[in-house]
């Protein structure tokens, strides 16, 4: 089963951005397949890399970019980074891209489950 | 790709936040890309239909006025329910949209019944 997940939240604004990480590593432990994670609206934010982490908390786009190498696309709606960030970082460009709306809807009708955050 | 609707669940009050289009551009996108759409409007978030509503002079984006051009694109169905809902469709019964009360009941069938929904 694919699994397409959409991050709508802002990194700090809520535990439901980590809900949503932790959804994806039990999706994968699971064996479900999870093609990309599209990050909108503030969830973009998840791309920018923070300088200070609380004790014991992971600091979220490295947590991101660990499931990049796991063949997951990470993936920040276009229009939104556009208005809210001086394009991707540096730090973790490697990781995340850009993509627009269509992509999003694509990949909604390909997975057979879309779970948002 | 072309017959399939799709649901979206909208919270927002226009003056939630800044971003007042993300939503909107998630609808226009599926709208050019052929789904039919159904979308459930929360308590105020019916508000950005409301033609009286101007953000601009909150210091926010106006950009909510494009949901009336949805209907242009594609099958548009709108529901609401609530206080603002309520007490707005009695006094003059305007929407930027073409809506529908339902109950929550009501509108949790309706997003059942979608191939896939969004909560925005």
């Amino acid at each position: 089963m694919k699994v397409f997940v959409i991050v709508n939240e802002t990194p700090w604004g809520s535990s439901l951005a980590s809900a949503a990480l932790r959804f994806v590593r039990a999706a994968l432990r699971q064996g479900l397949e999870v093609p990309a994670v599209f990050f909108s609206g503030d969830g973009v934010y998840h791309a920018l890399p923070g300088r200070m982490s609380d004790s014991g908390q992971e600091k979220p786009a490295e947590a991101w970019m660990t499931l990049a190498g796991q063949e997951i696309e990470l993936l920040l709606c276009s229009s939104a980074a556009a208005r809210r960030l001086d394009g991707i970082p540096a730090e973790t460009a490697s990781a995340f891209r850009e993509a627009g709306l269509a992509r999003m809807w694509a990949l909604a009708s390909d997975c057979d489950r879309v779970v948002n955050f | 790709m072309s017959s399939t609707r799709i649901g979206l669940v909208v919270r927002s009050a226009p003056f939630a936040g800044r971003s007042g289009r993300d939503q909107l551009d998630i609808a226009l996108a599926a709208a050019t890309l052929g789904f039919e759409i159904e979308i459930c409007f929360l308590g105020e978030a019916v508000l950005q239909l409301s033609p009286g509503i101007s953000p601009e002079a909150a210091g926010l984006p106006g950009g909510i006025r494009g949901w009336r051009s949805l209907p242009e694109l594609t099958r548009v169905t709108a529901w609401a329910n609530g206080r603002e809902f309520d007490s707005h469709s009695a006094a003059n019964g305007h929407w930027a949209l073409d809506l529908r009360a339902a109950t929550k009941t009501q509108m949790a069938a309706r997003m059942a019944a979608c191939a896939r929904v969004l909560v925005l």
